[in-house]
């Protein structure tokens, strides 16, 4: 049938057998899951472009003051309610202080109280969330109980119960604010952890005799991180609304110290008047903000392995 | 049947976190330094003051006060207000319920067909400009606080173009009337039910689009349209009907922000008065109240998912 | 019988999907016809192109991410199915063609009640009123052998035994007398009890319609006697192909050689270990240049890696894909040498 039959060269018809066994490839995807995860990353234009932002934001909260000249605090009596120009970039406010200054300022806390309190949220979450799942059992369902009730505690009115009994300072808004949001990270976890144990490559890796510390090193944490980051970025906005809110009504941080959402409160008064005094502090809110559910959204795309 | 037994088992947890909540609440007020008569008696002679504290009952010891609490709470009976005489919790709730409810019912009326619409563009849509326009107009309406809206919206409609009142709620016809007022605190509410719905309801059809039994609705020549009004939403709708009651749990407890600025006599604004002014009483009663709608919502979401999905009604959980 | 009428003809179909990773070639170049009335089986392992090709015959490729490369071409009783689009592609699938999945749980929609899972599959390809297909669909039950079929249409799959789901699959596919059936992998999630009661329903049913069927599994020993033809499936191609006793019995390839001695058979002596190939399939975003078997075959020989194999020829339309049959300068050196008759076949080597 062929029209010019091949005659194969002794040398081409060389026996070699079996080439390559092609092994280690399950090791290599393992290793890989971080690349692709920063691959997918980086090609979304929007999660990228949110990183930047923020890093910008760093920038001006770490040296904002020093780049302008001025300080938050001194008060100049001949300079009040300006609106913005070269000198102050964002005006000053009622009492003649800077406010870029006091935007970077406040942005800087806010930014700093909604990490700490993500913090808390994610170590609380996963020792609580851990400890469900290694003693199981009965000790499982009475922790269960316990977040299960803790969770039926609208929120709004713990912080706010929290607040009066604290008091409103700093300390009290990281109590208050994280008393019970550690519930649905110690959710997650137990849930993944618990998945995992049943998983096959875990019980495989059991199995052939690893120990409990590699087991948790290998499987347990690379597969629980990206649920922590995740959750580390869906709550940090959440904790920056919430601190803006509180300080709105009055309820959030006092004495001297500036948040977003003193400065926010603080404009609101002279909304009429002086626009640019709530207007920038908003809408740097609201940029922190969209950058970080930006980064997020970015995020829950790359690390979901089902998204080739 | 062990529906019945399930059904009973949650009420059951329902009261103890009901009782747990109470407690909890009640010596957190406790424990809360200074109280409600301090600033009222100042410059009251010292026997008018005792007598002040005696009808309270703030001068028992704290275990005595906690029963009488409970009881109370037992029949119903929250007491009476320590800041506004003559108030009681109920009479409270009765005037600033309807307002709160209403304003909530109308954020998320308006806030959740918005969303669904939206969302069902995306999916159905999906890689197109509408599905990015859609992922990138709910990011940046979940990024900007309610109170931000609020204040936008105001300064510009109430403010500056005078279309309506800056502040205010309508003092008749509570229900329906006055809807000049509602406008700008509803458009402000309901921002963040398009956003989450938005997305709610994409993921989930496009989750549901990946499952196999549309690979079989297709394979039976069904068209595009019918495959996605029978099979794809059918399904997709399921997470979407079990987190509405959260929303309107949410919804009537007040969207506290946006009834501060808007200065609307809510339940959310007095609840907030009642917690700065340590309105024992007042703030004991809405937190029970509170709490129980907010329980019993998450009851009725337990029941409402194993009715609309047939599959848990025989095993729990999926598949 | 008509010999000579092809029912479905596949030629050069490649399919590709687009990941982040690269363009997965799928399906690199599948010819193949089927007859009226024959059945075909196509046999490899997973990830070889089975089920897109499958798919592709369903008009079933998302596209994208999937692609039709040029030259594809599938003609179903002379009609381009590529080329189909609205009212004929809604009639084509269901009425003309219909597909079997493997894992009928996954492929039922579980908040719909069985019936009208089949409802909608009659109204949409007949003129019958909604209580005439409710009647159908009550009859296609019973004759896929689910017993008090009236009480069970009314349930849900999650309702029914693995086994059950799978005859409601059938019932589905078979509701408006398809003239191709696909079914892919119809038995791997089920008993081995269960597993011929269901290929002889789908053999049963394929007589009573007089249609053909395209029978995908990865498991050579479930198709040996119901197949007419085999082809086998490595890497995207179709490696070799032959009538069903020929490939079963006088394997050509070594991809197939070593399938064949991969199924669990009774008469194996006890103790011996179960045959499994070494090594996994060659990635599919890169395939290798020469025989994408090479890196897996003991007979692999140097060209192997190198060039792509011709196709050999044999009697009775039986081709292989592999260069240990083509013609040698030294023939003495050769472990596997063509033969020009069949009389022994190479099964254990």
């Amino acid at each position: 049938m062929q029209a010019t039959p091949r005659y194969l060269t002794p040398d081409e018809s060389r026996r070699i057998g079996i080439v390559a066994l092609q092994s280690e490839k399950m090791q290599r995807r393992t290793q890989t899951y971080w690349q692709s995860a920063w691959r997918k990353l980086r090609k979304n234009p929007l999660a990228m472009a949110a990183l930047f932002a923020l890093i910008i934001v760093l920038f001006f909260v770490l040296f904002g003051s020093r780049i302008s000249g001025a300080d938050y605090l001194t008060i100049n009596a001949r300079e009040r309610n300006q609106a913005p120009s070269a000198a102050h970039w964002f005006g000053t406010d009622t009492m003649g202080r800077d406010l870029f200054c006091r935007v970077c300022q406040g942005a800087g806390l806010s930014l700093l109280i909604a990490l700490i309190c993500a913090m808390i949220q994610i170590v609380v979450g996963c020792a609580y969330g851990g400890a469900m799942a290694y003693f199981g059992g009965a000790v499982d369902s009475v922790m269960m109980r316990i977040v299960e009730i803790l969770v039926s505690f609208p929120e709004l009115l713990v912080t706010l119960l929290i607040m009066m009994v604290i008091g409103k300072n700093t300390l009290g808004l990281l109590i208050a604010m994280s008393i019970t949001s550690w519930c649905g990270t110690a959710r997650q976890i137990r849930g993944q952890l618990m998945q995992l144990r049943e998983t096959e490559f875990v019980q495989a890796s059991q199995m052939m005799g690893a120990s409990p510390a590699r087991v948790i090193l290998k499987h347990m944490i690379p597969n629980t991180v990206g649920i922590l980051i995740l959750n580390l970025c869906s709550s940090i906005p959440s904790y920056i609304f919430t601190e803006a809110s509180l300080s709105f009504l009055g309820m959030g941080i006092g004495g001297d110290a500036i948040s977003l959402g003193v400065l926010i409160s603080e404009g609101k008064t002279k909304m009429d008047f002086y626009p640019w005094q709530l207007f920038f502090p908003a809408i740097v809110l609201i940029f922190v903000v969209l950058a970080f559910n930006m980064l997020g959204d970015g995020l829950r795309d790359a690390l979901d392995p089902r998204m080739e | 049947m062990s529906f019945l037994r399930y059904a009973l088992k949650k009420l059951a947890v329902m009261l103890l976190t009901l009782y747990l909540i109470a407690t909890a609440t009640f010596f957190l007020l406790a424990a809360t330094p200074g109280d409600a008569l301090s600033a009222r008696v100042e410059r009251l002679p010292e026997t008018v003051t005792q007598r002040l504290y005696e009808k309270y009952g703030l001068n028992k010891p704290i275990m005595e006060r906690y029963i009488t609490t409970m009881k109370g709470l037992l029949h119903g009976d929250f007491g009476e207000s320590i800041i506004y005489q003559g108030e009681t919790v109920q009479s409270i709730i009765r005037q600033k319920g309807p307002v709160s409810a209403r304003l909530g019912l109308q954020q998320m009326l308006l806030g959740v067909t918005i969303g669904l619409l939206l969302g069902l563009l995306a999916a159905v849509k999906k890689g197109s400009l509408w599905d990015y326009l859609v992922v990138v107009f709910s990011i940046l309406l979940i990024s900007v606080p309610n109170l931000v809206f609020a204040l936008l919206l105001q300064q510009v409609f109430a403010g500056q173009l005078r279309l309506f009142p800056v502040i205010g709620w309508p003092k008749e016809n509570i229900w329906l009337g006055g809807w000049e007022y509602t406008v700008l605190p509803t458009l402000a509410g309901c921002f963040g039910y398009i956003a989450s719905y938005a997305r709610l309801l994409k993921a989930s059809m496009l989750d549901v689009m990946n499952q196999e039994y549309i690979l079989t609705a297709e394979s039976k020549g069904l068209t595009h349209r019918e495959v996605i009004l029978h099979h794809v939403l059918r399904n997709a709708f399921i997470p979407i009907v079990t987190y509405l009651p959260m929303s309107l749990a949410m919804c009537i407890t007040g969207s506290f922000f946006i009834e501060s600025v808007f200065s609307i006599p809510g339940l959310g604004l007095y609840y907030v008065n009642a917690v700065a002014a340590q309105d024992v009483t007042i703030v004991m009663g809405e937190t029970v109240i509170i709490s129980a709608i907010y329980i019993f919502v998450i009851f009725i979401t337990d029941i409402l998912y194993s009715i609309v999905d047939p599959r848990i009604r025989i095993k729990g959980g999926k598949r | 019988m008509e010999q000579t009428s092809d029912l479905l003809s596949v030629q050069n179909l490649r399919v590709s999907y687009r990941t982040y990773a690269g363009e997965v070639q799928a399906v690199r170049g599948v010819s193949f016809t089927v007859r009226k009335g024959e059945t075909i089986a196509l046999v490899g392992e997973s990830g070889c192109g089975k089920s897109v090709t499958a798919k592709s015959i369903m008009h079933l490729i998302k596209t994208p991410p999937g692609e039709f490369k040029e030259g594809s071409q599938i003609l179903f009783n002379g009609e381009d199915v590529l080329g189909f689009e609205g009212r004929r592609l809604t009639q084509y699938r269901g009425g003309d063609c219909a597909i079997v999945f493997q894992d009928a749980l996954a492929a039922l929609n579980p908040t719909m009640r069985v019936g009208q899972q089949i409802v909608e599959n009659i109204l949409h390809h007949s003129n019958l009123s909604k209580k005439e297909a409710k009647a159908q669909a009550v009859e296609l039950l019973r004759m896929v052998g689910i017993p008090q079929p009236e009480r069970r249409v009314r349930q849900y799959p999650h309702e029914f035994s693995g086994g059950m789901r799978q005859r409601v699959m059938i019932a589905i596919a078979f509701a408006c007398k398809p003239r191709l059936l696909i079914a892919d992998e119809p038995t791997t999630a089920l008993d081995v009890t269960i597993q011929a009661q269901i290929l002889n329903l789908i053999h049963s049913l394929q007589k009573q319609n007089g249609s053909s069927v395209i029978l995908i599994t990865h498991d050579l020993g479930v198709v040996a006697d119901l197949a007419d033809r085999i082809l086998v499936m490595y890497a995207g191609q179709i490696v070799e192909r032959g009538q069903s006793e020929d490939v079963f019995h006088h394997p050509r390839h070594p991809y197939t050689v070593a399938l064949l001695k991969a199924v669990p058979r009774l008469d194996q002596e006890s103790g011996k270990r179960l045959y499994s190939i070494q090594g996994t399939p060659p990635d599919l975003i890169h395939p290798p240049e020469g025989c994408p078997f090479a890196s897996r075959c003991p007979y692999c020989m140097e060209i192997c890696t190198r060039e792509k194999p011709d196709v050999t020829q044999f009697e009775n339309a039986h081709e292989a894909q592999c260069w240990l049959y083509a013609l040698r300068e030294t023939p003495e050196d050769a472990p596997f040498a063509r033969r020009e008759s069949a009389e022994e076949g190479e099964a254990h080597v």
